[in-house]
């Protein structure tokens, strides 16, 4: 049997990664090869979509500051709609973090009232309070259906506050900290095999488990057959997150 | 009669407003004499907190009361406690008598703090200038109590975003205080970085002057990942980069509306210094020089001369001799500034051993995602064995894993988790105990916190403890 290939598209590499972005695509490609993949990392950039771009297996986007969102965003509704859309509804696995979740939705209300276009994939909208309210910031847990045996561990960091449509899932749910928008107690947005989620950490490297469920997605998805992939031990990774998870929980309570 | 009541009122709350500062200034001394007579603990920041909530312009006040003092901000996401250390020692030189928050104290209360250690009962300061390094966030703030003779700002990188937001966040706070500067202020900026020449014409009133390293000094030509400002701050464009010297600060103009440097922009050739090591404190020395320059009307070769023997600050490549080794502790807190810190380990000779701590307390940031923005070959090639300690010490060494390439497989012995090259454990003590032990006599320990890690390995590395 040849070695599977994986492409692995990471949209707006400069543009969109204040925080940490890159360790998800780190995670990501290591933890294919070690499952025996074959992989390749596609940067999306500003600009029409090429022929390339089209055999994405996997799709990963990160967060910007504003004036980096306002470019992505005009690019994004010009030229990258249609590619999205025909990926996520065809099922090809992506993350989507912070800035790129929001610009899913169908719309973004900024700080001063303006309303934006989103790429309106997923039904949902945010909402930026004003620049008076508090940001929602925090040390976060959560439990997510998709991985009923395990919590997942991450760090929020956002002023908008996303209200999920009817009938939208979430990714999880949030255990401690804010969430979605710190009333619903939901966290992210599970739409297909694409996920939606505010968490930095950044997400992958603590809970690579997340990473393993999207390569495996990728490549089932890629060669219609069911994937039976050797990822390795995440006894490290589930010491260190229980850990953490007993020092959040002690924090909000002490 | 009216005017007459409203001049009265004006001048009854003036002399309450003036006599509570000299009411505070009289109680917080006293309480200070008596807590360091009492060894409770030095508390550098209570006093400047106690003054501030009693009266809100207090620094202002002071600032009111002492006209001709000479004073000079400094602020930047790295650099300000060495600069600031630079500029103080250079003006002192030149027979000024000035006074600095020197503990890294940079927030008002801070502030507040030395203004009240250096004043006298009734409120005056005896001395010629002020040095103050100021917090980036605070800047805004500071900027509405005192008017400035200099404001240097050396560079503005993303860090610690849990706190300040975005980096965008202090940009458009400082634009709106920098509108309001007069001539009155030199504001000395960097210009290699776009985001302060974009700053530097937005404020027009106030005196610019710009400071760089010279191109050919520069070793880059691609931008790294700990880089975040690559577009132009004045139409989005994306920048050209013909030469990069770290992160974002370069030679760079932009394609679509020409914004650059000015060709006045100063340089200076490279001092040689035996101390003050790395790119970045040539920029810290250059801008340094500058002011001296603008404030002390010093020929720039006379500020070198002054400047080239200083000591770094504490925890920025501060020696220490411990137990027969060289350690050298250099503060890494953020992506840019790590790379900058790193790179002073090519000009460290012989054979070396590193020592990474990470913590994830209030001073550091509490969020850790930054860490995999940071690429760590350079402590990967010149380490044979990589120490890593701190409140997240697991996220350290999940993070060179991945950077190696190695699985994530620890073994545990006596609390320590034993990887490839790589030896954890969150207990500074115990860490940097073991480093120092196995440190060979001819080898340099290199040890790059976050802050608080810095400020609690120093007293471990200077207590008796580990001296035997």
């Amino acid at each position: 049997m040849p070695k599977p290939t994986l492409t692995i598209g990471w949209f707006y590499p400069d543009l969109m990664n204040t925080y940490g972005d890159l360790g998800n695509v780190t995670v990501l490609k290591q933890r294919a090869i070690w499952a025996g993949i074959d992989v390749k990392i596609r940067r999306v950039d500003l600009g029409a979509v090429t022929k390339e771009d089209k055999t994405i297996d996997l799709m990963i986007m990160g967060g910007a500051q504003d004036r980096q969102q306002a470019i992505v965003s005009e690019d994004l509704l010009k030229h990258k709609r249609k590619l999205i859309e025909t990926l996520i509804q065809g099922g090809t696995p992506a993350l989507f973090v912070c800035g790129a979740y929001q610009f899913m939705g169908s719309h973004y209300i900024t700080a001063e009232g303006s309303v934006l276009d989103g790429l309106n994939i997923f039904d949902l909208y945010t909402e930026h309070p004003g620049t008076d309210t508090e940001r929602l910031v925090g040390n976060v847990v959560l439990k997510s259906e998709l991985f009923p045996d395990t919590t997942i561990v991450g760090f929020e960091n956002h002023g908008g506050r996303t209200y999920l449509g009817k009938g939208m899932k979430s990714f999880a749910d949030v255990v401690n900290g804010h969430g979605n928008n710190g009333t619903d107690r939901l966290e992210g947005v599970l739409y297909k095999h694409a996920i939606g989620t505010y968490l930095h950490g950044p997400l992958l490297p603590k809970n690579p488990f997340i990473a393993d469920w999207l390569v495996t997605k990728a490549i089932e998805h890629k060669y219609q057959q069911p994937a039976r992939l050797n990822f390795p031990s995440v006894e490290f990774e589930t010491t260190l997150r229980d850990r953490l998870i007993q020092q959040i929980q002690t924090e909000k309570t002490g | 009669m009216g005017p007459l009541f409203l001049d009265l009122f004006s001048w009854i709350r003036y002399r309450v407003v003036y006599m509570s500062v000299n009411l505070l200034i009289i109680v917080t001394k006293l309480v200070s004499f008596w807590i360091r007579l009492l060894g409770l603990g030095s508390g550098s920041t209570w006093p400047g907190e106690v003054a501030l909530r009693m009266n809100r312009r207090f620094i202002r006040t002071m600032f009111n009361r002492n006209p001709s003092l000479k004073t000079v901000l400094v602020t930047g996401t790295n650099g300000k406690t060495t600069t600031s250390r630079l500029i103080t020692h250079l003006l002192g030189q030149t027979g000024l008598r000035v006074i600095t928050n020197d503990t890294g104290a940079n927030l008002l209360n801070g502030i507040a703090s030395m203004l009240l250690t250096g004043s006298t009962w009734n409120g005056r300061l005896p001395y010629d200038a002020v040095v103050i390094e100021v917090d980036e966030n605070v800047l805004p703030l500071l900027l509405q109590d005192v008017e400035p003779n200099a404001l240097v700002v050396l560079n503005l990188f993303r860090d610690q975003l849990d706190r300040y937001g975005e980096v965008n966040i202090v940009s458009v706070k400082w634009e709106n205080a920098f509108t309001k500067l007069t001539k009155k202020t030199k504001l000395i900026l960097n210009g290699n970085d776009p985001e302060l020449l974009f700053l530097g014409e937005k404020a027009s009133n106030a005196a610019v002057h710009y400071f760089g390293i010279p191109k050919a000094a520069m070793p880059e030509t691609k931008l790294g990942t700990e880089a975040d400002q690559i577009f132009c701050p004045r139409c989005s464009h994306r920048l050209d980069f013909s030469a990069i010297a770290y992160s974002h600060l370069g030679s760079y103009s932009c394609p679509h509306c020409g914004l650059a440097a000015p060709s006045t922009i100063f340089t200076m050739a490279r001092p040689k210094t035996t101390q003050l090591l790395g790119l970045f404190n040539f920029y810290n020395l250059t801008a340094a020089v500058l002011t001296g320059t603008l404030v002390a009307d010093l020929k720039p070769a006379e500020a070198t001369k002054f400047l080239v023997a200083v000591a770094p600050a504490f925890g920025r490549q501060e020696q220490i001799t411990v137990r027969d080794r060289t350690i050298i502790l250099q503060l890494a807190k953020n992506p840019a500034g790590f790379h900058q810190a790193m790179s002073i380990l090519d000009e460290i000779p012989g054979e070396k051993r590193v020592v990474l701590l990470l913590n994830d307390r209030i001073p550091d940031g509490r969020d850790v995602s930054w860490i995999w923005d940071v690429d760590f070959s350079p402590v990967v090639k010149v380490a044979k064995t990589i120490y890593l300690g701190g409140d997240r010490a697991e996220d350290l060494a999940l993070r060179l894993e991945y950077q190696q390439g190695h699985s994530i497989t620890f073994t545990q012995e006596d609390g320590f988790a034993l990887g490839n090259n790589l030896v954890v454990n969150r207990s500074l003590s115990a860490l940097i105990d073991r480093a120092i032990d196995e440190t060979p006599a001819k080898a340099t320990l290199v040890i790059f916190p976050t802050y608080s890690a810095m400020l609690e390995v120093r007293q471990i590395l200077k207590g008796s403890s580990l001296n035997a």
